[in-house]
């Protein structure tokens, strides 16, 4: 992968974990209310996880946003490992947050009240393919294509 | 650890006037007008002489010093939430204070408006070893991140009650921990050791962790108390937004400096053979060279 590539695999995955953590917050702990800051359950280490995750996602997006506004003041954006990037990014904290902290750590829970079955099914299952088609992207060899202001 | 008398609700009804520590408000003011002078005084002295230095810088320094102040303020007006004074006074001194301070750069200040020989000795003192140690990223780390873990997982925060002189010990090492950190990372403090972009999100990362782990730990404590569960929730709300503005100010000020960066870092350019290496390292001071428009 060329320079310009490397940079748009990085801001996607970047911004994709920071998306995933910002839906996660907005959608699920402030308009539904499906989730809480605390839970009264699980582990100690899965609240150092969640802290950790937490922190991790916020200054991801940050971090992952400036990445991209030089890639594209550069026109250095590269779309395919971009969008790769942002898919596997936002799989990839979903499936963890589905797996390990919701199912290994015990944390937390997608929502109470309700059999969880089909949330899990279409929580994971959601994650999962957007961290395959985003690996898919990622690793499959492509013609630098360069989109942007240039 | 779960008697924190923090779960009276309506202790507030009714603005509560400041107590006992009317007092301490007034001479905690004292104090910040004491320490914001020879700012004031130093930067006009520099644009006096025609240097420059910015009226922002002023205005962060003064805001810094009156955290005080409103520090002794907040925990007087919050006396009836225990737990929740303590999170608003670690939010005024232990984070927004340093960041202010951070950004205000009062060493560089001094450094350039001193006479000789104390500037040589503030200079000696921040070359020496031993501020090499305390200035190195894992120190800072562990100073900023063992504050507030003992302050709030053990009974310091009760301890402190009525022990002005732990009060003060623990909030002046919140503080100039809190400086440390902030200077590593957003500050323009000649500090020994500040790594580059990624090492210092990386420090943001560790601090921000175990600050919101510390926030639920907090209310895992005592899950049924109001008011441990408020002092957790502000905890970690003041952190998100603490957290969120620095990592913005480290990644602006990458961007800024984004013309001394090489274009892209080629790992070995293939079917591009006519372009010149322009591998450099980082914060290399290269001249600025003109923008590429459209560099490809």
């Amino acid at each position: 992968m060329s320079g310009g590539a490397r940079r748009s695999a990085l801001a996607g995955v970047l911004m994709g974990v920071g998306l995933a953590a910002f839906l996660d917050e907005v959608v699920f702990h402030q308009l539904l209310h499906w989730h809480h800051f605390y839970d009264g359950a699980g582990p100690d280490a899965g609240l150092v996880s969640d802290g950790f995750f937490h922190a991790a996602g916020w200054i991801a997006v940050v971090a992952g946003l400036f990445t991209y506004a030089d890639l594209q003041r550069r026109g250095e954006t590269v779309r395919r490992p971009l969008v790769g990037g942002v898919l596997a990014g936002w799989g990839g904290f979903q499936v963890y947050d589905g797996l390990v902290q919701h199912k290994l750590l015990g944390l937390h829970q997608i929502r109470y009240g309700v059999d969880l079955a089909a949330y899990d099914v279409a929580w994971n299952t959601a994650g999962g393919i957007g961290l395959v088609v985003g690996l898919l992207l990622l690793t499959r060899p492509a013609r630098d294509r360069v989109t942007g202001t240039a | 650890m779960t008697d924190h008398h923090g779960s009276t609700p309506g202790a507030l009804a009714g603005a509560a006037p400041l107590g006992a520590s009317f007092g301490m408000v007034l001479l905690t003011l004292l104090l910040a007008a004491a320490a914001t002078a020879p700012y004031l005084a130093a930067s006009a002295r520099l644009r006096g002489r025609g240097d420059r230095w910015p009226a922002g810088r002023a205005l962060l320094w003064s805001a810094a010093a009156l955290c005080v102040p409103a520090a002794v303020a907040a925990g007087d007006l919050l006396r009836e939430r225990e737990l929740v004074a303590h999170v608003a006074q670690h939010v005024l001194l232990g984070m927004v204070l340093p960041v202010a301070a951070a950004l205000a750069a009062p060493l560089s200040l001094a450094l350039r408006v001193l006479p000789p020989r104390p500037r040589g000795t503030l200079l000696a003192l921040l070359r020496s070893r031993w501020a090499r140690v305390v200035t190195s990223a894992p120190a800072v780390v562990l100073l900023e991140v063992s504050g507030f873990v003992a302050f709030f997982l053990t009974p310091l925060h009760h301890a402190v009650a009525g022990r002005p002189v732990l009060a003060v010990a623990v909030h002046a090492h919140a503080v100039l921990a809190g400086y440390l950190f902030a200077s590593l990372l957003v500050g323009r403090d000649p500090l020994r050791g500040r790594p580059g972009v990624r090492g210092r999100l990386l420090v943001l990362l560790l601090v921000a962790g175990a600050h919101d782990t510390v926030a639920r730990l907090l209310v895992a404590s005592a899950p049924a108390d109001a008011g441990v569960r408020a002092a957790g929730e502000l905890l970690a709300g003041a952190g998100t937004v603490v957290d969120v503005g620095l990592a913005a100010l480290v990644m602006a000020g990458w961007y800024a400096a984004g013309h001394l960066r090489p274009a892209a870092r080629p790992p070995a350019r293939r079917r591009r053979p006519s372009r010149p290496a322009r591998r450099s390292g980082r914060r290399s001071p290269r001249p600025a060279a003109p923008p590429r428009p459209g560099s490809r």
